[in-house]
């Protein structure tokens, strides 16, 4: 394994929970992903081990945020207790798709570094896609306004 | 997806359905208006040409390309983009099979991102990022 091809196995060692470097965007990503998929790092952890058991444990180490807790807290909080300079709000406002964690079986891509950038929102998006044709189909939940809409539209034409 | 596609015959790719309320609608119905928006993502279709882009299910997206040649006839090809745990790949009638990289897979990137984008927004009023509805 490459260093290039590491990724976020490569992040620099945080320390006392302070990003050495705050423009390592892998680590910005496992965090965020982290926090704002408000899944616990245990299971995070555990996903990750069954996808690579090389996964470097510094990732769900910062997630945690050294609190020796099992609780989550926000990003916002976590933010504020760090500290973090406003590179990390510019990345953290850029698309969520693009702050995956990188899933080690990407080793198994013959892709270069800037094809799996490509590669990951394509595979992600269409089960997002499913779930939502999945809630409108529930009949619990109504898309408001798009029909209304053209109601709308029909009616002042006539 | 013949269904979905159709024959290369209809005018109108998108019928929305009169009944009421949205949440009546199929698969297949939602799939036709996301096509809608994802046909728009690739600038304006020449008269006498169609085009279909949709997300088929999470593993499959479409783009279909219909227009009629100098022979006055009508053509139309059809590709599918497989999402394979090891890339994506390119699957049209009578080419081999390929694994899409370089600009091909990064426009196709975009595209994918845009379509969700602006579903998400003019479709199923959620935010692309969050989730959560527009208000």
């Amino acid at each position: 394994m490459s260093e290039q091809n590491q990724g976020i196995y490569q992040i620099p060692h945080a320390n006392n929970g302070v990003f050495d470097d705050v423009e390592n965007k892998n680590t910005l990503n496992a965090v965020y992903e982290v926090y704002n998929e408000n899944i616990t790092p245990s299971e995070e952890l555990k996903k990750t081990e069954l996808l690579n058991p090389n996964f470097n444990h510094d990732v769900i180490d910062i997630a945690l945020h050294q609190t020796n807790s099992k609780n989550i807290i926000s990003f916002e909080k976590f933010k504020e207790e760090k500290q973090l300079n406003s590179e990390i709000d510019d990345i953290y406002s850029q698309n969520i798709i693009e702050k995956r964690i990188f899933d080690p079986s990407e080793e198994l891509l013959n892709l270069s570094e800037s094809d799996k950038i490509n590669y990951y929102p394509i595979k992600d998006i269409g089960p997002l896609i499913l779930r939502e044709r999945e809630r409108i189909k529930s009949g619990n939940i109504k898309i408001p306004g798009y029909l209304e809409k053209d109601d709308k539209k029909l009616k002042s034409a006539a | 997806m013949k269904l979905l596609i159709g024959n290369g015959t209809s005018t109108t790719a998108i019928k929305k359905p009169k009944k009421r309320p949205f949440k009546e609608l199929t698969d297949r119905e939602l799939i036709q208006l996301e096509s809608e928006i994802g046909a728009k993502l690739f600038g304006p279709v020449k008269p006498g040409c169609r085009r279909e882009f949709f997300n088929e299910d999470p593993k499959n997206w479409i783009w279909y390309e219909e227009w009629v040649g100098p022979d006055k006839k009508t053509h139309s090809i059809t590709t599918r983009y497989e999402v394979h745990d090891n890339g994506i790949l390119k699957v049209q009638e009578g080419k081999p099979y390929v694994y899409i990289k370089g600009k091909e897979l990064e426009n196709l990137s975009i595209a994918v991102q845009k379509y969700y984008e602006n579903i998400m927004r003019d479709i199923y009023k959620r935010d692309h990022k969050t989730g959560e509805p527009i208000n």
